[in-house]
């Protein structure tokens, strides 16, 4: 009863800050939509200068939707720099060079790529040109051995029998003279010479897919711990905490109801995050949108928890602002965007104190990989586990303020 | 009835009140007073339950404080004001009146709204307040579960001098009712008590009626009480 009242105050107080409400629904909009369109489309042509370069090299580079730029005599580095091109490629006594400035991964990667991929292309070719070479040589010679061979046998036989099994000599040599000119000898230069299979997804998948899953999770961390320890903060400067506690309410009443009454508008703002990002910026997700609010809503109250704690040991708002690169920022690099078993085994041991760790990738086991309900049980219980530890230590926190 | 014996409570190696000994008497105005950093704030929030004193005991009618069941029966205002800035003043009372339980009525909130006149302001949020507004807005809901026992930490700070008046005239009403505890350093309200306790050096140092305190210390107002006990703790000292 007590406790519907609180979360009864906190939808009040929550719905008349514009403010807050904005930022919990409308800034993750924003910033989810803004990155978006903020990487790159792998559909984008790449921009390359060519030096010297062989019309054959130019036409392989454009027909992999390269736009080619032939230049003479430029200054590479003031060429690069003011963005003609992404790259510039050259040919010096059979090496060849390209250079690139080397600040921007997103373009200058498949520059690299495309022109490696062009030169090893223009060699192969070169390489199938000479076994053309080589077959046609081959196949004078066999002619010629034939010839030889036909010569012998007319020899044979303008000899006297006798003679002729003296040298018994056998003409059937053995010899395939037949060469096999159905060599294909074009190697078909318009197929890709490796097909890339997909176990997760297919080719259309942009850096940004991989991302908005973990973003996602990220900004229901983020703002659920912010407006959660924000407003906890301020019950306590403001003593409504004090004045609260000097009622008979129970400690753990305060934080069940903080913990719902924040929690309305964690799953609201979850539901609006995910529902943007499914039918807005068409995210693909190859599981259930059920099991991206499971694993989400859960977050958000680990979120709740770890605010309202973190609340306790500040005095100002500015110093709630300090917990974000401490808790918040360290959590983006275990949330699945990096890979953790690569990282060094003291990192390895960091990671599963992380309640992002767990959600983020969850997220992308989801999203990506359609894992299913029963596959992500496991890293839901150990959020199960950060929510109950968070109110614990909430309800014993709450001793400071009231011992009984 | 408050009963404290041989209470004591420290912060870390900071004493802050020692072997305090004495029994609030019901149905008045109980003054606290004594310079700042004495320990009435303390004393205060060892009566709530919101410290737990060290040694000693903490008797309300009978039951051992800390009990979070008491708190029934207590109405607390503090210093601050401690009020939802983002919600109106009926909103205020309403949501401190239900952490009481459901036993507050329509009626009874009018009726306080009426006892701080508050009426008029009732649908207007907290921050467009006044500053008085706030302080009656507070006592408001100090009293909404009609406490046996009311617990006021410097009620008149910052009103002006007709409210403080009414004010004051509305804590008598109360007494016929209520057992009363008002901390205040200003001294002119300790006079407006019926007992006043002196806290001085981590203890209560003199306790009594106004007029007995006076005469016992054999001067004209409180302020030269305290200054008595300063000479006193001085011979003391020189003594020693």
């Amino acid at each position: 009863m007590r406790m519907l009242q609180l979360i009864k105050r906190i939808c009040k107080q929550v719905l008349r800050d514009k403010r807050t409400l904005a930022l919990l629904f409308l800034a993750p909009i924003f910033v989810i939509t803004l990155l978006n369109y903020i990487f790159p489309d792998p559909d984008d042509e790449v921009t390359i200068a060519v030096v010297n370069v062989s019309d054959d090299v130019i036409d392989i580079l454009e027909e992999n939707d390269m736009i080619v730029k032939q230049e003479n005599e430029i200054n590479i580095k003031s060429y690069l720099e003011d963005g003609n091109a992404s790259g510039v490629l050259e040919e010096k006594n059979g090496e060849w060079t390209l250079t690139i400035l080397n600040d921007n991964p997103m373009d200058e990667g498949p520059a690299i790529q495309g022109s490696s991929k062009a030169i090893m292309e223009m060699k192969l070719n070169d390489l199938s040109d000479n076994i053309d070479d080589m077959i046609n040589n081959m196949e004078d010679m066999s002619a010629g051995v034939e010839d030889m061979v036909e010569s012998i046998n007319e020899m044979m036989d303008q000899l006297p029998p006798e003679a002729a099994q003296n040298l018994d000599i056998n003409t059937d040599l053995g010899v395939d003279t037949d060469v096999d000119t159905e060599i294909d000898s074009e190697i078909n230069m318009d197929e890709d010479p490796i097909t890339v299979e997909y176990i997760y997804g297919d080719e259309s998948y942009t850096f940004f897919e991989i991302l908005n899953p973990i973003l996602v999770s990220f900004f229901v961390f983020f703002f659920v711990f912010l407006i959660a320890g924000m407003s906890m903060l301020k019950e306590r400067s403001s003593g409504t905490l004090e004045k609260l506690l000097s009622t008979p309410i129970r400690k753990s009443e305060i934080v069940f109801g903080y913990l719902f009454g924040y929690g309305i508008f964690a799953i609201l703002q979850t539901a609006v995050i995910i529902l943007y990002s499914v039918y807005i910026l068409d995210m693909e997700i190859a599981g259930s949108i059920t099991n991206m609010f499971i694993i989400n809503i859960l977050l958000s109250f680990v979120a709740l928890g770890l605010g309202l704690l973190l609340s306790t040991f500040v005095s100002s708002e500015f110093q709630m602002i300090q917990f974000i690169p401490l808790v918040i920022i360290p959590q983006i690099f275990f949330s699945g965007m990096l890979n953790v078993d690569t990282m060094e085994p003291w990192l390895q041991w960091i990671a599963p104190i992380m309640p992002l760790y767990y959600a983020g990738n969850t997220m992308i086991d989801v999203v990506l990989k359609g894992f299913t309900l029963g596959e992500i049980i496991a890293p839901l219980s150990i959020l199960v586990l950060f929510i109950v530890i968070f109110v614990t230590l909430n309800i014993l926190g709450m001793r400071r303020y009231r011992k009984v | 009835m408050i009963k404290l014996s041989n209470m004591s409570k420290s912060f870390g190696k900071q004493t802050i009140l020692q072997n305090v000994s004495v029994d609030i008497g019901a149905n008045q105005i109980t003054g606290l007073i004594g310079p700042s950093g004495t320990g009435k704030t303390t004393l205060i929030k060892c009566l709530m339950g919101m410290e737990k004193h060290d040694t000693g005991s903490i008797q309300i009618d009978d039951t051992a404080v800390p009990n979070r069941k008491l708190l029934n029966k207590i109405g607390y205002m503090a210093q601050s004001d401690s009020l939802y800035h983002d919600l109106t003043g009926l909103e205020n009372i309403q949501f401190f009146a239900h952490m009481y339980g459901n036993k507050i009525s329509k009626q009874n909130v009018q009726s306080i709204l009426d006892l701080v006149q508050l009426e008029q302001d009732k649908k207007k949020l907290v921050q467009h307040y006044s500053g008085g507004m706030k302080r009656r807005l507070s006592l408001a809901i100090a009293l909404i579960n009609q406490p046996k026992y009311l617990i006021l930490d410097e009620p008149t700070v910052g009103i002006d001098p007709v409210l403080k008046l009414s004010i004051w005239n509305q804590l008598h009403d109360l007494k016929k009712d209520s057992t009363l505890l008002i901390t205040t350093h200003i001294m002119d309200e300790a006079m407006k008590c019926d007992q006043l306790l002196l806290m001085k050096n981590k203890g209560i140092a003199a306790s009594g009626s106004p007029q007995e305190i006076l005469e016992n210390f054999g001067v004209s107002d409180i302020d030269q009480v305290f200054l008595k006990l300063e000479e006193q703790e001085y011979e003391n000292a020189a003594a020693n």
